[in-house]
């Protein structure tokens, strides 16, 4: 079946194609190929750049078959017992086997096996790594936890960074090649720039703005939130408030690290602690207002329009320029609790997650974050795509009309 | 600004106690030359020189597909650039305009 999802379509299948990170990898293979003085390697670095992807790549390109438990398997002792053990000992039969070199232990994301609470998990891997026979490979976001100093003593550490942007611009290239739709250089760079060296988001940037394009220019892409850097809440309001002109505020906006809803009430909040004066409030509320036109027509996946939120946004918080005065913010957004979800869906995209999780080998939080925002889009925009999906990742009705019906 | 090589640089003499510390942060040593063991800590090594050096030290970068070398401050990405100025393989910019640069990729042996 046609995976329709560009990161799993182009996803690698040989280490060659696993791109960035050229000395990260040539360690790992060697470690995996060599005779190996430690028996388990962790990989580790920041979220979509390529770590369970290369350990797939190298399974494939020197004939492991991958045993993979994830942190929706496992966290307690007996649990990793039950699965772990005959897949490390089972090693012997298949070592004479001509098909496959054997089994190759995978503990996807270890942080988030025992971030929070551990019965016992990390002791147990540290065992099964002592007797294995087999590689055992873990991966991780940030080895930093407490948690994890015993699987430090007894790994290999290789360390994985952000991908260099010339070359995810040259694999974004390629992708389009391959999609058929012509793009400009400086609309791939500016893609690439805006990942900070992320993949996974380059890639799903790029899916979604080629989404219902033919062609994909520089201005398309011009007005996306920057990712993973910028200005946290507190700096953005104080920044766009204080700011000289709407341009000014633009920029700020360019670069905060807040989504736009969130911005859009919590400019709402504070705009009567700016603006004292009546005239110049109502003012800005008609500016915020037609913001808030523009982000619903948004929703029909326009991101043109995007432009014209980030203008007016800006507009509403520069009608007096130079009369700031510092006040306290008002944060969280008031209106929140109206727009957050019942308990009932939350178990729903909880269940959702966790399937896409299990399917594309990935955590509930990047399911969450960069599959499900694409997977709404399908099932309301491609009914047959939707129900080839649906069936992959068995999802039950209520699953498939959630899909279709939130934004 | 020093730049130093990835395939191995020269420091001046710096004593004993930081040529210890700077072997356990992951540079070797070998006939006056100082060899990169091990890139985990590489920003770490980075700003400890720049530190006892009391002067901004990078390391220059090498083209995969070119093998040339160049610096990060020639690069378009220099500010977006989450890995700026350490020692990485990368894409100069005149190979960055290479339209099969990725097949180029591929075929490399890295
Ligand atoms: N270095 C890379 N080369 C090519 N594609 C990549 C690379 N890194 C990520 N991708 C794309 O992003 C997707 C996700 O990558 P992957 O799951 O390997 O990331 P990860 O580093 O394991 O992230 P996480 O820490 O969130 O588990 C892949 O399916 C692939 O399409
Ligand atoms: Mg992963
Ligand atoms: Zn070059």
């Amino acid at each position: 079946m046609d995976n329709l999802m560009w990161v799993e379509k182009y996803r690698p299948k040989t280490v060659a194609e696993v791109i960035g990170n050229e000395d990260a990898k040539a360690s790992f293979t060697n470690w995996l190929i060599k005779k190996r003085r430690e028996k388990a390697v962790l990989l580790y670095g920041p979220a979509g750049i390529g770590k369970s992807t290369l350990v797939y790549a190298a399974a494939h390109d020197f004939k492991y078959n991958v045993v993979e438990m994830n942190a929706s398997d496992i966290r307690t002792r007996k649990a990793i017992m039950k699965m772990a053990a005959p897949a490390v000992s089972l090693s012997s039969l298949d070592e004479f086997s001509f098909e496959t070199k054997g089994n190759l232990l995978l503990l996807d994301e270890v942080d988030g096996i025992f971030g929070q609470q551990d019965r016992g998990g990390v002791g147990a891997i540290v065992k099964i790594i002592q007797n294995s026979r087999i590689p055992i490979i873990l991966t991780a976001n940030n080895i930093e936890i407490q948690k994890l100093r015993p699987l430090k003593k007894i790994c290999h550490l290789i360390r994985f960074r952000r991908v260099r942007i010339p070359l995810i611009v040259a694999f974004l290239r390629r992708i389009c090649q391959a999609e058929n739709i012509p793009a400009e250089k400086e609309a791939l760079e500016i893609l690439a720039q805006n990942s900070l060296g992320d993949v996974r988001s380059a890639i799903n940037d790029l899916q979604t703005f080629c989404e219902s394009r033919k062609i994909l220019r520089k201005d398309d892409v011009q007005f996306i939130p920057l990712r993973n850097r910028g200005f946290n809440i507190y700096d953005t309001l104080k920044g766009m408030f204080s700011a000289n002109s709407s341009v000014e505020a633009m920029k700020i906006l360019n670069n905060s690290l807040i989504d736009y809803d969130t911005l859009l009430l919590s400019i709402h909040d504070n705009l009567p602690l700016h603006y004292k004066n009546p005239e110049k409030l109502a003012i800005a509320y008609e500016a915020l207002s037609k913001a808030d036109v523009f982000r619903g027509r948004i929703q029909n996946e326009e991101w043109r329009l995007l432009k014209y939120v980030f203008e007016f946004l800006s507009q509403s918080t520069t009608i007096a320029p130079g009369e700031f005065q510092p006040f306290n913010f008002i944060f969280p957004p008031t209106k929140r609790y109206l727009l957050m979800r019942t308990s009932a869906e939350r178990t729903l995209l909880k269940t959702i997650c966790t399937r896409i999780g299990a399917k594309c080998h990935v955590s509930q939080k990047t399911a969450n974050s960069e599959y499900l925002p694409f997977l709404k889009i399908i099932f309301r925009k491609k009914s047959d795509q939707a129900s080839q999906l649906a069936k992959w990742l068995r999802l039950d009705n209520s699953s498939i009309n959630y899909l279709k019906k939130t934004n | 600004m020093r730049t130093l090589k990835k395939q191995g640089f020269k420091l001046p003499y710096l004593g004993k106690e930081i040529f210890i510390k700077l072997t356990r942060m992951g540079l070797d040593y070998e006939q006056g030359i100082f060899l990169i063991r091990d890139l985990n800590n590489i920003e770490n090594i980075r700003d400890f020189l720049s530190e006892i050096l009391n002067e901004k030290t990078v390391f220059t970068q090498i083209c995969l597909i070119c093998r040339k070398d160049f610096l990060c401050t020639e690069c378009k990405h220099y500010s977006e650039c989450p890995t700026k100025d350490l020692p990485l393989p990368c894409i100069c910019e005149k190979c960055s305009q290479k339209n099969n640069l990725y097949e180029q990729y591929l075929k490399l042996d890295k």
